[in-house]
């Protein structure tokens, strides 16, 4: 993909998301490490809701050199994680949760790091693509995931796997 | 807020966090490197954040090389392809 194709798709999307009342985002924010348009890129997302919960989206576009020449500008999306939990209240400059997994444990992750994709669900950690049916854990956008964070907080007990169609076996 | 695009970070400014990361951890990139980024001792999340970062500071200093030539400025500058020029152009 192309960073401006990307921006125009994340303003898109964003533009047709509808969040619950009393939500405070900070960004999206993208971030060319050129101007104005090569990857790699980054984009940092936070929406915080009114009762202590929150969601935050990080994505790393790496420049695609697989399959098309350098100068094409073309990024993958090489690392990424969807994270909703509760909110430690401890923030960096940006106003983003400081990481303490220990304390703040995610309720739903979605995550493709170093360890390859897997997901944080019901208190497991690192459920790799192998064990879940259903859903194609590197496909997922950060669309997806707050449309399934908006669905779960809207009707209590309904679940991400429900949600999402996957099965964790 | 609105969707908001961030100004591109310097050169400086990717050193200095790669120079954090490497504190924090009492690793060195190279070392970090070196294991594919998989080692135990450094958080998942900041792992994603430190390779993220090592792509940026090659791929700004690929930039400064081709800008380079095509001025002709007399200074040269490395073309960073691999985990030892990652390592010189920290130790610089």
């Amino acid at each position: 993909m192309h960073y401006l194709d990307y921006v125009s798709w994340l303003l898109a999307e964003h533009g047709r998301l509808v969040l619950e009342t009393g939500t405070v985002e900070v960004g999206p924010l993208h971030n060319p490490t050129f101007a104005p348009s090569s990857p790699p890129w980054n984009m940092d997302w936070l929406v915080k809701f009114h009762d202590s919960h929150h969601v935050q989206i990080k994505e790393r576009w790496f420049p695609e050199t697989r399959v098309v020449p350098r100068g094409a500008n073309v990024g993958y999306r090489k690392h990424f994680s969807f994270h909703y939990g509760t909110t430690n209240p401890a923030v960096d400059v940006r106003g983003f949760p400081l990481r303490d997994p220990r304390n703040f444990p995610p309720i739903f992750r979605i995550d493709c790091d170093r360890h390859g994709p897997h997901i944080h669900f019901h208190g497991n950690s690192h459920i790799t693509q192998n064990r879940v049916q259903g859903l194609t854990i590197k496909n997922v956008d950060p669309f997806d995931f707050m449309k399934a964070v908006n669905e779960h907080r809207a009707n209590a007990g309904k679940d991400f796997d429900a949600i999402m169609g996957f099965k964790v076996v | 807020m609105p969707v908001t695009q961030l100004a591109p970070p310097t050169l400086d400014e990717i050193v200095d966090d790669l120079k954090k990361f490497e504190k924090k951890y009492h690793i060195s990139t190279v070392d970090f490197l070196a294991e594919d980024g998989l080692t135990d001792a450094v958080d998942d999340d900041d792992a994603t954040e430190w390779l993220y970062r090592v792509e940026q500071f090659r791929m700004l200093q690929q930039g400064q090389h081709a800008r380079s030539s095509r001025t002709e400025r007399a200074t040269s500058v490395s073309i960073c392809t691999n985990v030892n020029d990652v390592m010189e152009q920290l130790a610089a």
